[in-house]
């Protein structure tokens, strides 16, 4: 195999309603192997940058189907998720360095609120991921958010 | 609906690979522990009908709908 072979990018195009046709490389497709409760068929998506900390996780194989998530830690200081061991084993994760974690956020009523409840963690060595719903009910599904330090 | 009768520390297998122990009993509480394969997610049905309820209407967001929210900051 030659090095450009090795070094190739395979880039793949995902078609959107909110961002029209986009290309993504295929390396960066995060896979939830159980999918995302409420959407078990969709197990391959997507992070696209929008205004840091604003990110959209979409649906690679169904164009209506996006998210908004944000690193949870940058606007709840104080945040910890505790991730079992077997939710570790089953992501693959080995160290503290592999876990990415980000939250989705809910617009209702002109309030914008964070799941910290269930939050997202991937694996950024392997981009396995999963939904996981942690013990600690100090977290809501609907936690307030403050106002959002945006750089655009 | 299969309804099976089990005293404290005995056991329901289901298929090969899961296990439901009854823990615990008491005071209309029964407390239970359980064995499965770790690609099988296991919730609390309430909180997981909560999560996926929760997640089908934050899929629905639209870039107008979070442009008004950020715009309105």
């Amino acid at each position: 195999m030659s090095v450009e072979q090795i070094y190739c990018e395979v880039k793949v195009k995902i078609i959107t309603t909110r961002f029209g046709e986009i290309e993504i490389d295929e390396k960066k497709i995060i896979t939830f192997p159980l999918g995302i409760p409420g959407f078990g068929e969709l197990k391959r998506y997507v992070l696209i940058d929008y205004k840091d900390p604003i990110q959209w996780l979409h649906a690679v194989d169904d164009p209506d189907v996006a998210f908004i998530v944000i690193n949870p830690f940058v606007i709840f200081p104080s945040y910890s998720v505790d991730i079992r061991d077997d939710e570790e084993m089953f992501l693959g994760i080995k160290g503290p360095t592999d876990v990415v974690v980000l939250a989705i956020l809910c617009v209702a009523n002109n309030s914008m609120t964070a799941n910290l409840r269930a939050p997202l963690v991937i694996n950024s060595a392997n981009y396995n991921a999963a939904q996981i719903l942690i013990g600690d009910e100090r977290y809501d599904f609907n936690t307030p958010l403050p106002a959002l330090p945006l750089k655009s | 609906m299969l309804v099976l009768t089990r005293k404290t520390g005995q056991i329901i297998t289901i298929g090969d690979d899961i296990r439901i122990k009854v823990v615990d009993v008491g005071n209309g509480i029964v407390k239970l522990g359980i064995e499965a394969p770790r690609e099988m997610p296991i919730f609390r049905e309430e909180l997981y009908e909560k999560l996926k309820e929760l997640n089908k209407e934050s899929a629905k967001m639209d870039l107008d709908k979070l442009k008004h929210f950020l715009g309105e900051q």
